[in-house]
């Protein structure tokens, strides 16, 4: 029975507090457990999509595809402990800008262009760079880069994954990677000297 | 945080990150209202999508039957092929089949006419009777050729269901019984064929009219 209790005491985490039970509502079909999930996970999402495919509108569009088929496969989901929701939310939402950018028919380009060797320890470049000079930057790289580059860093995929995912060799995957941290550092050290 | 690795550092840094700051215009309610309008009435192109593949489950399906299925009448041999066999032949098409096959094919024996176990269990002289009127003319009778009064049939129904073939004719009051007659039947095809089968090879080749001469017996009782 769809429990009848005010949109915003259910809002405030009185109801569905735990992952688990708000799963489990959410398989049940409860629309306010599908409002609660939306509402909690929807932003992160929103960022990841954006974060891909690097445009607003298709952004916006690819979250609520993800959300619906998160939804219409709700039953095959398997809850392991906190955190697992979220990772399975993440997946469907990067599988869904997958699609699209293999629709926009991705290509993994290898620059000539040498910008140097990449320090691996570069923290005090990263240091000084906000949220959304990050985000610019990674939309200024190549599709290719940036896809590969998403998947491992904030996805945290290996390389052999990456490869199936994107139908490429882990070689490629490699160089794609090491070319986008040196393009990315590159760009952080033309920003700061701008700024500077 | 400073002391994070770069990966790491990146990772929280997106983490944090508020969504309004890349999509400015994100509205999180009117975003939900599609989103639920979405899950309630699936879009017009999925509905299309999900009836094209009913369909071509019940087309393959439909084919995969039709071409799976074992055919009944075929009899599989020990070696499970499929042995080809002559169709049967019924008994209203004998005629047809039996000259199609005999020109066709020579090695094709004809089939052999089998009298039904109740004119096998009954004599024919026992069913003589001296009532006259309509004579039900078993043709299985003829036995031999004699001369007698020339009778046209009336009722020329061919049952062509219940072979031999039956035919009804009015005997004159006078006729002895069992009756000796030669009968004209004309343009019957079923009669034709029966004969063929008898190897009557003469009366097959006029088909205006098939003149029968025999014994014939009276079975109205």
């Amino acid at each position: 029975m769809q429990p009848k209790v005010s949109m915003n005491i259910a809002l405030k985490g009185h109801l569905y507090t735990d992952e688990f039970d708000l799963a489990e509502a959410c398989k049940k079909g409860i629309p306010l457990a599908q409002n609660i999930l939306y509402r909690t996970y929807a932003p992160k999402m929103l960022t990841l999509c954006f974060r891909y495919v690097g445009n607003a509108e298709d952004a916006q569009e690819i979250l609520g595809d993800a959300f619906v088929d998160a939804f219409r496969k709700c039953a095959s989901f398997q809850y392991l402990g906190t955190g697992s929701l979220k990772a399975w939310l993440t997946r469907i939402a990067v599988n869904r800008c997958l699609m699209f950018l293999r629709r926009k028919s991705m290509n993994f380009e290898d620059l000539s262009e040498d910008y140097g060797a990449y320090m691996e320890t570069s923290a005090t470049v990263m240091d000084e760079i906000n949220a959304k000079e990050l985000m610019n930057l990674i939309h200024e790289l190549p599709a290719g880069y940036r896809t590969v580059f998403n998947l491992f860093v904030f996805e945290d995929m290996p390389h052999k994954e990456i490869a199936s995912v994107l139908g490429i060799s882990e070689n490629t995957s490699k160089t794609q990677l090491h070319k986008a941290r040196q393009l990315l550092q590159h760009k952080i050290r033309i920003n700061r000297k701008d700024i500077l | 945080m400073n002391n994070l690795p770069s990966d790491q550092r990146l990772r929280a840094l997106m983490d944090e990150a508020d969504p309004a700051m890349f999509v400015p215009g994100f509205d999180l309610d009117q975003s939900w209202e599609q989103t639920r309008r979405q899950i309630a009435h699936p879009s017009r192109s999925l509905q299309l999508l999900r009836i094209g593949s009913y369909a071509a489950v019940f087309v393959v399906g439909f084919l995969l039957a039709v071409l799976c299925l074992p055919d009944k009448e075929q009899p599989v041999s020990t070696t499970g092929k499929m042995v080809k066999q002559q169709p049967k032949a019924t008994v209203a098409d004998v005629p047809h089949k039996v000259a199609t096959v005999a020109t066709a094919r020579k090695s094709v024996r004809p089939v052999q006419s089998v009298p039904s176990p109740a004119s096998r269990r009954v004599p024919a002289t026992s069913l003589a009777s001296p009532v006259p009127g309509p004579v039900l003319i078993k043709e299985e009778a003829v036995v031999a050729v004699a001369d007698g009064p020339e009778v046209t049939p009336s009722a020329p129904e061919v049952m062509a269901e219940t072979l031999p073939v039956r035919h009804y004719f009015d005997l004159p009051e006078t006729a002895p019984l069992p009756v000796e007659a030669t009968v004209v039947v004309r343009k019957s095809k079923s009669l034709r064929g029966w004969l063929t089968r008898r190897r009557e090879a003469p009366y097959v080749q006029t088909r205006e009219a098939l003149p029968l001469k025999g014994v014939f017996y009276a079975l109205n009782q």
